[in-house]
Parts: C-alpha cells; sequence; structure tokens
C-alpha cells in the first residue's frame, strides 16, 4: 500500500515524454479485418520499453484484439486478416521469417480468466521452460523460485509446490499465471484485463506486481478499470471504435485529455 | 388439479414412471439370470418319486426336480372339460442305464404322499455321461470287491482325492508340457518349410533342425511314458458301483469321476461350502460333453483378451481420428459429412461389421500377410484364417465410432482459454495439444472406452465369422514364445451362450448353465466398466476443479 501511494508522487515530479523513450514495439498503420469488418483503423503508436503502457476504451473498441496482435494469437482466428506493420525492437514481427512460437516466448501474456494448468504449481511455472527443453533440476528450480518472487505468489506456495494449481484462489491463480509467463523472460508482457475477474484484495497485490515487473519488462495492459488504468501505467492509450484516439503519458490524458471525446469517455459522459 | 397440470406435474409423474419402469426392467432381468444362474450351483436335493405306471405298478424315480410346468389333461370323467395338471420333469442322470438325463412325470401318476428324500444318495460327476445318482453299493479293483456297507464312503473318498490328483497331474502334462513340445516342434517343422522356400535348406541345416527336432520327440517318448505310467496309477484306482432307481447297477472308474456328494444329508454350511467349490470348479475348468457341462475358462480368457486387445487397438485409433477432426480439419461440407458418416457407422448392424472383417481383414489382408510372410506354410493358412487377431479388429472397427464421438467431445469441452495458455507460452499447435489439450480429455476418452468395452464383450454375431468358434484346441494366451497367439481361434462366452443354449444336444441339461454362463457375462462387462470407471474417477479428479 504504502508503495503505491509513493509511486503515484515519484511519478508526478519527473515528467514522462514518448520522445525521451527507449521503444519496444512499433506499430506502423495497423488494420485488422474479421471477414470483412474492419475491426482496427489504421492504428500508428510507440510503445516504450519498461513502462507499463494501458489501453483503455468502451467495449468492442479493439483494445484486446490489438494487444492480442503483439503476439499473434490472432492467427489462430481464420478469418482475421491484417495490414500493416509492427516492429519489435526493429524486427518484423509479421515477416514469413518470424518463427511464431519464437516470437511468443519473447511476447508473453496473461489473459482475462487466470489459465492454469491442470498441473502442479510447480510444472505450471517451468511448462515454458519445459517447452524449450530444458530439464536440469537447478535451472528449473531456480527459474521457478524466481518466477514466483517475481509474481510475489514465492511466500504462499513455497510449500506446496506439488499441489495441483487449481487448488490455489483467484487471485493467486492470476499471479501463478503471470510468474509462468515471466518465467521464460520475455522482453513484452501482455496483459488482458488481468484483474476483471479477481476481487478487490487480489486486484490490489497484482497492481502493486505490475509496477515490481515494469524493471525488468515492458508491460502492456488492457482495463476498463480507468481508475487502474491512471494508479498503474505510464503511458495511456484511449481507443474508441477500431481507432486510437488519443495516447500519451497517463497524467496528462487523466488530468488534461486533449480531445473531447477522451474527455468524455473518462469523466464517465458515456462508455 | 388445473394447477397440478399447470405445473406440469403430469409429465414429471410421466418421466418418474419411465424411469422407475425401466429400472425395474433392468434389475429384474439381472436377479432372474442371478437366480436361475446361482441355482446352477446349490447342491439340490434328491427326492424318490413313486410313479404308477399304465399297468398299475409302482416305480421309482430318483433325482432332483429341474421344472415344473402346467399340462392340460381331458379330464377322465367328463372328457369336454380340460384341467390342468402339473408335469414334473427330474433330472434322472444315468445317462448311460436310461438313456436320457430327463425324465416327465405327470403329477396324477404321483403319490405325493409317499414323495420322500432319498437317504443316502451319492450324486457322481462324471467326466463323461454326465452324472450318476444311485446308492453306494461297494469298491471294486480288477473285479474283486475291496469294500462294501460303510466303508464305501471313506474309501471313495479316499480314492478320489487320489484320483483329482492323478488327473490333474496328466492334464497338465498333456496340455502344457506336450503342447508346448508340440507348438516346438510345429515351429520348427515351419522353419524348415521357410528354409525350402528361400532355398536355404542344406545340409547344416538340416543336421540342425532334425537333431533338435529329434530332441524335443526323445522329450515327447519319455513323458508319454510317464502319462502311461499316470494312466495305470489312475486305472489302478479301481471302480465304484452303485444301485439305481429301476434296479440297475452302475460301475463307475473312480479315475472318471470329477466330485461326488451327497445333498440329502449335507447341512446347509455343507452346501454353502459345495455352492462356492461349484462356482471354483466353473470358473477354472474346460467344457466338457460339447460344452453342455463342466467350465467356461477358456471363454473367459477369450472374451477378456478379445476385449483388452480391442481397447489397445481402437484407443490410438479413435483419438488420433477425433484429434484430426476437431483440431486440424477445416470446417466444410467434407468435415461435416465425415462426421455424419461416423455416427451412422454407429447403427450399422454388426453382422455387417462381421462379414467386413471376414472379406476384408481376414481374406485379402490376412491372405496378402500369408503370401508375403508365409507362404511356406502354405497350403495351411496362417493368419488368412479367422483369429484373434481379426476378431479384435472387427471390434475396434465396430466401436470405433463410439471412441472417436465421446473424445471429439471431450476436446470440445476444454476451454480455450487454455490452448491460448499454452500457445502463448512459445508452444506450438502440436505441443499444445500433446501436453494440455489430450491429457485434459482423457476422462472422456475412458468415457468412450467403457461404452465401447460394453459393446465389444456382449457382441457375437460378427465375431462367429471372424475367429469365435466352439471349441477351440488352445487358449490365445499361455506359455509358449511369444504368450498370445494372434492367429489362434478363440472361444467367448456370448457365443458359448449362444451355442449351449440353443445348439446342444441336451438344451434342457444345459439351460441352467445358459443362465450362469450369461451372469458371467454380465459381471465380466461390469468388471471391466468399473476398472475403466476407476481409472476415469481418478482422472476426473485431478480436473475437476476446472469446470467451475
Amino acid at each position: 500500500m504504502a508503495e503505491l501511494t509513493s509511486f503515484s508522487m515519484n511519478r508526478a515530479s519527473d515528467k514522462l515524454s514518448l520522445d525521451k523513450e527507449k521503444i519496444a514495439i512499433e506499430v506502423k498503420d495497423w488494420n485488422l479485418y474479421y471477414g470483412s469488418k474492419r475491426a482496427l483503423h489504421g492504428v500508428t503508436m510507440k510503445l516504450p520499453e519498461n513502462r507499463v503502457t494501458a489501453f483503455i476504451g468502451p467495449s468492442g473498441c479493439g483494445k484486446s484484439t490489438l494487444l492480442r496482435c503483439f503476439n499473434r494469437m490472432n492467427d489462430l482466428i481464420d478469418t482475421v486478416s491484417i495490414d500493416g506493420q509492427m516492429l519489435l525492437h526493429g524486427e518484423d514481427m509479421y515477416s514469413k521469417a518470424m518463427n511464431v512460437s519464437a516470437l511468443r516466448r519473447r511476447v508473453g501474456m496473461v489473459f482475462q480468466k487466470p489459465n492454469p494448468f491442470p498441473k502442479s504449481i510447480f510444472e505450471n511455472v517451468c511448462y515454458g521452460l519445459r517447452l524449450q527443453g530444458v530439464k536440469d533440476k537447478q535451472v528449473l528450480d531456480e527459474t521457478v523460485e524466481w518466477a514466483l518472487r517475481g509474481a510475489n505468489l514465492w511466500g504462499e506456495v513455497k510449500d506446496r509446490l506439488d499441489d495441483n494449481a487449481l487448488s490455489l484462489s483467484g487471485g493467486q491463480q492470476q499471479r501463478l499465471c503471470i510468474a509462468r509467463a515471466i518465467a521464460i523472460k520475455p522482453e513484452v508482457l501482455l496483459l488482458d484485463e488481468p484483474t476483471s475477474a479477481l476481487d478487490p484484495i487480489s486486484t490490489l497485490a497484482v497492481e502493486e506486481l505490475i509496477f515490481e515487473l515494469k524493471k525488468d519488462f515492458t508491460i502492456l495492459i488492457v482495463t476498463h478499470n480507468m481508475q487502474q488504468a491512471a494508479r498503474v501505467s505510464d503511458y495511456t492509450a484511449f481507443m474508441y471504435m477500431g481507432d486510437l484516439v488519443e495516447y500519451t503519458d497517463t497524467d496528462s490524458l487523466f488530468t488534461n485529455p486533449k480531445l473531447k471525446q477522451t474527455e468524455d469517455y473518462i469523466s464517465g459522459r458515456y462508455g | 388439479m388445473k394447477d397440478w397440470f399447470r405445473k406440469g406435474e403430469h409429465w414429471i409423474w410421466f418421466s418418474a414412471s419411465a424411469v422407475s419402469v425401466s429400472v425395474v426392467l433392468v434389475f429384474g432381468l439381472l436377479a432372474m439370470i442371478a437366480y436361475k444362474g446361482l441355482l446352477h450351483f446349490w447342491a439340490h436335493d434328491v427326492h424318490s418319486y413313486p410313479v404308477s405306471n399304465s399297468s398299475g405298478q409302482i416305480e421309482y424315480v430318483v433325482g432332483e426336480l429341474h421344472d415344473t410346468k402346467l399340462k392340460l389333461v381331458a379330464d377322465p370323467t367328463k372328457p369336454d372339460v380340460m384341467n390342468e395338471v402339473p408335469e414334473y420333469l427330474i433330472k434322472v442322470g444315468n445317462r448311460d442305464v436310461y438313456g436320457m438325463d430327463f425324465k416327465w412325470i405327470n403329477s396324477l401318476n404321483v403319490d405325493s404322499s409317499r414323495v420322500e428324500v432319498a437317504e443316502n444318495i451319492t450324486v457322481i460327476e462324471r467326466f463323461e455321461w454326465g452324472n450318476v445318482y444311485g446308492q453306494l453299493d461297494s469298491m471294486k479293483l480288477n473285479g474283486k470287491v475291496v469294500a462294501s456297507g460303510d466303508a464305501v464312503l471313506p474309501k471313495l473318498t479316499e480314492l478320489v482325492e487320489k484320483g483329482t490328483e492323478l488327473n490333474e497331474e496328466i492334464h497338465h502334462i498333456e496340455k502344457v508340457v506336450i503342447g508346448g513340445i508340440n507348438y516346438k516342434i510345429e515351429q520348427l517343422r515351419l522353419e524348415q518349410k521357410k528354409l525350402e522356400a528361400n532355398g536355404e535348406f542344406d545340409d547344416a541345416a538340416r543336421v540342425e533342425l532334425e537333431s533338435e527336432v529329434k530332441v524335443l520327440n526323445e522329450e515327447f517318448a519319455s513323458l508319454q511314458g510317464s502319462i502311461q505310467a499316470l494312466y495305470d496309477q489312475a486305472n489302478g484306482l479301481g471302480e465304484v458301483v452303485l444301485s439305481v432307481a429301476g434296479g440297475h447297477q452302475v460301475a463307475v472308474k473312480v479315475k472318471q469321476i470329477v466330485r461326488f456328494w451327497q445333498p440329502n444329508n449335507m447341512a446347509v454350511t455343507e452346501k454353502v461350502g459345495f455352492f462356492f467349490s461349484s462356482i471354483g470348479h466353473f470358473l477354472t475348468d474346460d467344457p466338457r460333453e460339447a460344452n453342455t457341462e463342466g467350465g467356461v475358462f477358456p471363454a473367459i480368457v477369450g472374451t477378456v483378451t478379445m476385449v483388452l486387445l480391442m481397447t489397445i487397438l481402437v484407443t490410438p485409433l479413435g483419438v488420433v481420428a477425433a484429434v484430426y477432426m476437431s483440431e486440424y480439419a477445416k470446417e466444410g461440407p467434407l468435415l461435416r459429412m465425415v462426421r455424419i458418416s461416423i455416427n451412422n457407422l454407429a447403427g450399422v448392424p454388426s453382422i455387417v461389421f462381421g462379414i467386413f472383417g471376414l472379406g476384408f481383414f481376414v481374406y485379402i489382408i490376412g491372405g496378402s500377410i500369408d503370401d508375403l510372410f508365409y507362404g511356406y506354410a502354405a497350403p495351411s493358412p496362417v493368419f488368412g484364417t479367422p483369429g484373434l487377431l481379426w476378431a479384435s479388429l472387427t471390434m475396434a472397427l465396430l466401436t470405433l465410432p463410439v471412441v472417436i464421438v465421446s473424445t471429439q467431445e471431450g476436446l470440445s469441452r476444454i476451454p480455450r482459454a487454455l490452448r491460448e495458455g499454452g500457445l502463448a507460452l512459445g508452444a506450438t499447435k502440436f505441443e499444445t495439444i500433446k501436453r494440455i489439450v489430450l491429457p485434459m480429455a482423457t476422462p472422456a476418452i475412458m468415457t468412450g472406452l467403457i461404452l465401447a468395452i460394453a459393446r465389444a464383450a456382449g457382441e457375437v454375431a460378427p465375431l462367429m465369422l471372424v475367429g469365435v468358434v466352439k471349441m477351440a484346441p488352445a487358449l490365445p494366451i499361455d506359455f509358449n514364445a511369444p504368450f498370445i497367439h494372434l492367429d489362434n481361434k478363440f472361444m467367448h462366452l456370448g457365443f458359448h451362450i449362444y451355442d449351449v443354449g440353443f445348439q446342444s444336444p441336451n438344451v434342457e441339461a444345459s439351460q441352467p448353465l445358459v443362465y450362469a454362463t450369461s451372469l458371467l457375462l454380465v459381471i465380466i462387462i461390469v468388471g471391466l466398466n468399473l476398472g475403466a470407471i476407476m481409472i476415469r474417477n481418478r482422472l476426473r479428479e485431478r480436473y475437476k476443479s476446472l469446470d467451475n
């Protein structure tokens, strides 16, 4: 709790600006179609490294769709077609040469509903490592501990790593999913409404965790809780009907929105 | 009342009664089979019926009451009135004396007050000619009486015990040891034919094979010697003489006796003991007398082996097909058509599968295998003839739709979120299916297998065409490498029921056996299913919290 209040104060003191940031992902004129329906309209944006960027907007505005473009989750849907460019540290994420599995290892994702595998806590966290063929018990042990500590879950589960992950509470499960995602040390972490299925206490725990994690990872978070966006993010993008309406540092967006549309939304006049 | 209808109570009552009727039918059927089947193992009292024949003389009929039927008989005083008169079916045994095991007697000819539980009646179960019912008279050896009167019973008990031991020893040597030697000799003969066919049968090979055959033949000869000795010993046990109803005397060689009992002298506890020992005989003995007597051991082994082999064959095939259809194949008219075909396959009459199995598996595939690999064994077929493998494959085909459909259902129930979770960690689609989706679908796969087992174990018609026989010379599994003989013909409980119940020369005698075999088949199916259900429940336990 103390940390939370202190970090919002810290942020106010040094003014953020996209121009000064190192860029992790660059999106250029990005369009996405479901069949013939266009869901994203020429989105262009730069996402800064080691920062938390929040995507807000009313339901159906395309924020989740955009987020799922960053690890090519939309590839799984047959009807989706895309055009535009998306660069991860300058590399074209959608080029033919790009290995999708390798890309997804670099861009981890945590989903709206906690989705631990029906295996032990330990196996859940080291799942990604096992996929990569890591068999060394010591490496696995160390990584699991590191990831669980990173996800603020170590203290709660260290004595029952062999228990089924499904025996954990919802909040613990979500932090386990975060641990699972960070265990393979991705560059970018996508969080798709990670707290919408959680109670307030668990939400707080996850939010604190996000603040901790941005030291090591670039974090992109979709949320429809504007207070949450204001609390955890450095930059915020407001989307509406598939358009990126306004994108700037969080303080400016919430205190001094440039567009009337943004102001209406954050003040709750529609949505 | 209007309210009653409005609430739909009549529908609730209607469906509840439909359920009750089904439950009553199922349990009624099971209870009837169980009662009639288990009754077969009980030591029934033997009664003596005084029957007056046409000339007014009294003849005694001694035996077990087997069945009672009502017969319409014209009233002696008023010819146009028909009376229902009970007729008794008595199992009198002594087939060698009377020619028939059973006798119908009309209750009008029996003085019911004089029917009595005959004293000291001994029932002897023989390896041939069925049971003997009679009173012990004497023991003879080489025509000389060695015991008579009260001394007969202890002497008989002692000798029968010895005889059983000798018979078991003979059976073991004949079936297992000599069977093994014959199997090896046959293998060597085939080996020789194979070498001849390949033109590799030179002098060295001839010498080697001949020496091997010689060793086996010597072994065989020495065994025959010891068997002859055992036979002599068994013959040396002598015979027991009984006086049976009708004033005849019957001599039974001790080595011919399976067991004997005196039902009328037995206390209830002894009868219970006898009941369980009868069940033991039924489960472990070979069938005798054209399957109408003895046990069903080979049929149990055949049924279980076939079902397990079928399970091993159908599981990978069904699961792989289901995975392809629900995970990889593109939705479209073709896939829809395949789905419809699979669902319809489940409704094809099983005999059609049997004919397909005979035509395709046995003649085409089996024939080709013989041509390619066993040409040297011609003209006798190895795989080009009905056998265990083809029966299991046919059954696997028959149950394939069930496994595919339930696996598909299981796959479709796995939440999308879990697949995405796997993919998001850098797993390929294949890895996600292998490590997450399939393990979670195992309970559904098990459900499919349970249904498949129930169907396969109970099926008879197709099996008759592809490998089941009335009497198999050898078990499909034994101690001769490779231990499971896929080309062997085998016996099956379902076919056994049909054969004993409807094809046997002595239908009355075999009826209880049919019930007993049916009960056993039901128990085996339930047992196999319970095993599968237990595995499924353990798997479900693991994934249960996913459902919320």
